[in-house]
């Protein structure tokens, strides 16, 4: 009952993003919107995933990590940011997707194998550097709902927000590298 | 043998697995790839420019009314060059820069160059941009004989937008979101390139000697 509760509550808390006021705050900068609130969406599905009832099957979850790969992947395109800018319904579906990105990272990343796993935090915090970089060099406006001046903020928060988590990944690898080797 | 029948039951379940996966990987990628014409347009402005058609390509056959209140149709500027772009005056971000930029080339221009060249700003702004302001920005810019201001005559911004390839959006703070693409339109009325000014005035300076 408590976990419904729960579940109902962190639900409600994408809904909330939607609201015109609150998605003011949030629309007004690039940082904030492709970035503050995609984190905050991913930390959604993330806690969601944590109290979920349902059984998690391992099958899935290739599928499940492709799906939320892809929809990471086209909210990165900068024609889809402007879309959120315009049309609101683009906006929920904005919302609805990181939402259930986050969701089925935390739900189905760790049903992956070691190996996999660091695979793809690697490569996913590669495409978060790359995708930094891109807007930080750009000298071109990529979204047109923003400035130049947000485009290149965003890009230098994001760089150093993949590097570290590649770090973290690395630290992570060293350590399971490592931990057979000590068990012997 | 518990192993095979475990085999044999996880086999299916694994097929149908990576079905869904390839299913996925294909069904997004898919998407992804019509999102971008062939990943070749992640903007809107690339959108909007490569959905136009690729170049040359014939200019669409506008009609616009110039800053002395004529309305006259873009064929009419045949035999010459025309450096087409679109802009509006209450702009406080990248229409200055251009019209700026345009402003210093056109008068490094010699005379036979200039004889050769029209530069056709269209406003993207119908309300506030009237023939009377577009006229006064012409005399602020040097009120150049080949220079024209103009507003779109016989349709919407939107439909010379799309149809030359120019992405504009209207915000509801009342700024206006466009391309700053130049296009330059050929003595035949052919647009043979797209020069982006954020590059700098260098190449726009040495893309027109080309032709002129």
């Amino acid at each position: 009952m408590k976990n419904i509760f729960r579940l109902l509550a962190i639900s409600l808390l994408p809904v909330l993003l939607l609201l015109p006021r609150i998605d003011a705050i949030f629309s007004a900068t690039m940082l904030r919107k492709a970035l503050g609130e995609s984190l905050l969406l991913l930390l959604c599905g993330w806690a969601i995933s944590w109290i979920c009832p349902w059984r998690r099957m391992a099958s899935h979850a290739p599928a499940a990590i492709v799906a939320a790969t892809l929809l990471f992947l086209f909210w990165m395109i900068p024609r889809s940011i402007d879309l959120t800018q315009i049309y609101p319904s683009a906006n929920a579906l904005y919302v609805i997707s990181i939402f259930a990105a986050g969701f089925l990272l935390s739900y189905y990343l760790l049903l992956l194998p070691g190996v996999a796993r660091v695979a793809y935090a690697l490569y996913f915090s590669s495409m978060i550097v790359a995708s930094g970089l891109l807007y930080a060099a750009q000298p071109t406006l990529l979204c047109s709902a923003y400035t130049l001046e947000d485009q290149h903020a965003f890009g230098w928060m994001l760089v150093p927000l993949g590097l570290v988590v590649y770090l973290l990944v690395l630290v992570s690898m060293t350590r399971w590298l490592v931990e057979p080797i000590e068990s012997q | 043998m518990p192993g095979s029948r475990q085999t044999t039951t996880t086999m299916p379940k694994r097929f149908v697995a990576l079905l869904v996966c390839l299913l996925v990987l294909g069904g997004g990628g898919g998407l992804v790839y019509a999102w971008t014409l062939g990943f070749s347009a992640f903007t809107s402005y690339s959108y909007a420019l490569k959905k136009a058609g690729p170049l040359p390509r014939a200019a669409p056959d506008i009609s616009f009314i110039d800053q002395f209140g004529n309305e006259r149709p873009l064929a009419s500027l045949r035999g010459r060059y025309v450096l087409l772009h679109v802009f509006y005056g209450s702009c406080l971000t990248i229409c200055p820069i251009v019209i700026e930029e345009l402003r210093e080339l056109y008068s490094d221009l010699s005379n036979a160059q200039q004889n050769k060249l029209v530069i056709l700003s269209i406003s993207v702004d119908s309300l506030r941009d009237t023939t009377e302001r577009l006229h006064n920005l012409w005399r602020e810019e040097g009120a150049f004989a080949g220079w024209i201001m103009a507003q779109p005559a016989d349709r919407s911004i939107d439909q010379v937008a799309r149809e030359f390839g120019i992405w504009v959006f209207a915000k509801s703070d009342g700024t206006i979101n466009h391309s700053a693409d130049l296009f330059l339109i050929d003595p035949g009325g052919r647009i043979v390139r797209v020069i982006s000014p954020q590059s700098n005035d260098d190449r726009i300076r040495r893309d027109l000697e080309k032709y002129l």
